[in-house]
């Protein structure tokens, strides 16, 4: 029961135990996945960016300038690593680290396929601790940009981080919306757990939304065993999924939300005074985080890595058989994942910074008040059917169709706001503009002006 | 639940490899990169001008309001999830409970809102 | 018989880290270290939950002391003047001194007197019911009884910890606007 304590039963019964195998297993896809992530996504950005904006793109390095980014890593690797006046040595050169840091351990509680996660139960807190990572980042972020001893650097770290916490609210509160719908589910036949007790743990969230009736028909088995897209939560929450994607964005300080790396006012933000080899973990850190951010939308919205197969496959309890369903689950949830991260670049290239008086306003404004709303809707809800005594079907339908619905009234109130505040902050323009057109007009005199004012 | 716990041992595996990596990474570019520092070099980048002054520069006051805010609202969360958990378990006095626990809470983010927190910059 | 040995190890090497890294608050001149070794205290703290088998807890420790509550104090300390340092400023008020040495021997014989009579954990297992709550916790799991604990038996705290936080936001509200 205790932590120790399974550690050394762990080490007596030999440190190469099948439970150890996995977790290496796990650990070094978590590390290909974290390294070549972010060697793909950098590619995979410049690429789509140029084909959305008409141009090329990274073409040189070799075929089809595929090897753009190895080039770029090695270059990085062969800069100078500056390390600038007056900065505070030690937290200059931690900075890196534990803004990296976090980023590898939060892919622990990610679930790759049915073999491909962290041993035994997984972690139970989930949710939470993948939150409670994300939050150490924060720290890494204040500790880069006042160690650089550069005022851009000072403020674009102050930014990320107000940027950040502000964010992390209805981040986390958008995902109680899932945790109540399991509490729902948990118990009904064949979904797991008990005594309606609902789950943070990804793993059990997975499973929630693949429950299926063996029918005993081999195709339809092999199908959609463990795959229902109808019971994935993004049909009962789509609007949840949206703002948790939303404020990923303004988490990882991506376009539009990359107001603390602005360029043409703080430069790179904190960033600005890291070289080389220290300057590639901070990128590596953030589109790790990007790949997480994602990982999380598609287990807790589009169902993990469930896809047709899977779950047969590992059923049959055959190691070959076993080791094609997982491998497959790995695609599954790979292509998932890549396919969001590709809407984070869709984004970029579409829509234009936001402005600063926007920005907070936008989290704790809008974005708290909805999520807030939505938990207590979605419970109330909840008891007012169960109290007519009608089944929960019912609650998941009226709760999804309520979702929808509201999900384009965001929209609206959202291009509602943007109006709004931008006419507020070009008000002064405006106002300018109208004072000067109620100046008489220039009396005419064959056609030309009197006489030409003086300037003001 | 046979080993809950051992999988945080893994997770703290993790972070510390985490330090590893970029300690390895770090001591590779030092073997492998230039050292040719002079002084230009070692300067802060203010635009191509000399930097004047301290960075260390006070920062308006509202930073300080939105991380208080902040952990305010952080508090509540972790009741709300320790809530959603076993919400349908809790029924009709769980969910008054965590009701008016929000609507006050919702009161206090209304009045910084109409005191113009939000207006930060 | 090993396992114990080795929960006894894991806690000293734990205490002794977690001492060292709240030395470091007290020792570091620059206020912004500090902060930091303070973080690194908590995450030791943290640690310490996670020995005891309280994930859950361990967890909202990270979340809330090292995510959000340092972060303010982050805030606070870069944004006061942080490059002054303390040892040049000649204390003002020697007689503090005095007292707080008196007031740290008293709080350390109180402590180790409650540590060592056993008096305070047995009035905390009576109070909070530990028994049925470990029970819970080997059935349920960590979060559940940690929830059905709030919400059933501290109703009226819970509700009054609303009205704690938001006279802090209304506090941090007026101390801003003052400023």
């Amino acid at each position: 029961m205790l932590l120790a304590d399974d550690a050394v039963t762990q080490l007596i019964h030999g440190i190469i135990s099948w439970q150890f195998l996995q977790f290496v297993v796990t650990f070094l896809v978590i590390f290909v996945f974290v390294l070549t992530g972010a060697v793909i996504l950098v590619l995979a950005e410049r690429k789509i960016m140029a084909w959305m904006q008409d141009r090329l793109g990274p073409i040189y390095t070799g075929p089809w300038g595929l090897l753009q980014t190895v080039a770029d890593m090695i270059k990085l690797l062969l800069k100078e690593d500056i390390r600038v006046a007056d900065s505070d040595k030690l937290l200059f050169l931690l900075s890196p680290s534990v803004f990296i840091a976090p980023v590898i351990a939060a892919f622990a509680v990610l679930p790759f396929s049915p073999y491909i996660s962290l041993p035994g139960t997984g972690l139970a807190t989930g949710i939470v601790y993948y939150v409670a990572m994300s939050s150490i980042d924060v720290v890494a972020v204040v500790m880069a940009g006042y160690s650089s001893n550069n005022k851009y650097s000072l403020i674009g770290g102050l930014r990320a981080a107000a940027q950040m916490i502000s964010y992390e609210l209805p981040l986390v509160l958008a995902l109680v919306g899932v945790v109540m719908l399991t509490s729902v589910l948990a118990g009904a036949p064949g979904y797991p757990g008990h005594d309606s007790i609902g789950t943070i743990s990804l793993r059990q969230i997975i499973d929630f939304q693949g429950v299926w009736h063996k029918t005993g028909n081999p195709v339809l088995d092999f199908i959609f065993e463990g795959n229902t897209p109808w019971e994935w939560f993004i049909l009962i929450q789509p609007l949840m999924l949206v703002i948790y994607y939303i404020c990923g964005l303004a988490e990882t300080n991506r376009a539009p939300f990359d107001l603390p790396e602005a360029e043409s006012e703080l430069v790179a933000g904190y960033v600005t005074e890291y070289s080389g080899v220290r300057w590639a973990m901070f990128y590596l850190g953030e589109y790790g985080n990007m790949t997480i951010v994602s990982a999380i939308a598609t287990i807790l919205f589009l169902g993990g890595w469930s896809g047709p197969g899977v779950a047969y496959l590992t059923g049959l309890n055959v190691p070959v058989w076993g080791l094609v369903g997982n491998l497959l689950a790995l695609v599954y949830f790979i292509v998932k994942v890549y396919l969001l991260c590709a809407v984070f670049i869709w984004v970029r290239a579409t829509l234009p910074r936001l402005r600063s008086d926007q920005l907070m306003r936008f989290a704790w404004l809008i974005l708290i008040p909805i999520t807030l709303g939505n938990i207590l809707l979605t419970g109330a809800l909840f008891l007012l059917i169960s109290g007519l005594g009608l089944p929960t079907w019912v609650f998941l339908t009226v709760t999804g169709v309520i979702n929808w619905a509201a999900l384009f009234g965001f929209i609206w109130v959202v291009g509602r706001a943007t109006v709004a505040t931008t006419r507020r902050a070009q008000a002064p323009a405006i106002r300018a503009r109208l004072r000067a057109s109620t100046t008489p007009a220039l009396p005419l005199r064959d056609g030309i002006p009197a006489r030409v004012p003086e300037l003001p | 639940m046979s080993t809950p716990s051992i999988g945080y041992l893994y997770a703290a595996i993790l972070l510390a490899a985490g330090f590893v990596f970029v300690i390895i990474a770090t001591s590779l570019a030092n073997l492998l990169a230039p050292h040719d520092r002079t002084k230009e070099k070692l300067q802060t980048y203010e635009s191509g001008e000399t930097p004047i002054g301290s960075a260390r520069v006070q920062y308006p006051l509202g930073f300080y309001i939105f991380a208080l805010l902040f952990v305010a609202f952080d508090v509540d969360i972790v009741f709300i999830i320790a809530w959603a958990i076993i919400f349908k378990q809790l029924s009709l006095f769980g969910f008054f409970e965590i009701f008016f626990f929000i609507v006050v809470l919702v009161l206090g983010l209304v009045y910084a809102w109409r005191k113009g927190v939000t207006r930060w910059i | 018989m090993t396992s114990t040995l080795v929960i006894q190890i894991s806690f000293f090497v734990l205490a002794i880290a977690s001492t060292a890294s709240a030395l470091g608050v007290i020792i570091f001149k620059n206020a912004v270290h500090s902060a930091l070794s303070l973080i690194l205290t908590l995450l030791f703290l943290a640690l310490f939950y996670l020995q005891l088998g309280a994930m859950f807890i361990a967890i909202v420790q990270i979340l809330i002391y090292a995510g959000a509550i340092m972060v303010l104090f982050l805030f606070v300390v870069t944004m006061l003047a942080p490059d002054a340092s303390e040892s040049e400023v000649r204390d003002p008020l020697r007689w503090q001194r005095i007292i707080a040495g008196v007031l740290g021997v008293a709080l350390v014989g109180a402590l180790s007197y409650l540590l060592f009579t056993g008096v305070a954990t047995q009035s905390i297992v009576t109070t909070a019911g530990v028994n049925s709550l470990s029970h819970m916790v080997d059935t349920r799991g960590n979060i559940e009884a940690f929830g059905l604990a709030l919400f059933h038996g501290f109703a009226f705290p819970f509700e009054v910890t609303s009205l704690l936080i938001v006279v802090a936001i209304l506090g941090a509200l007026v101390f801003g606007r003052r400023t």
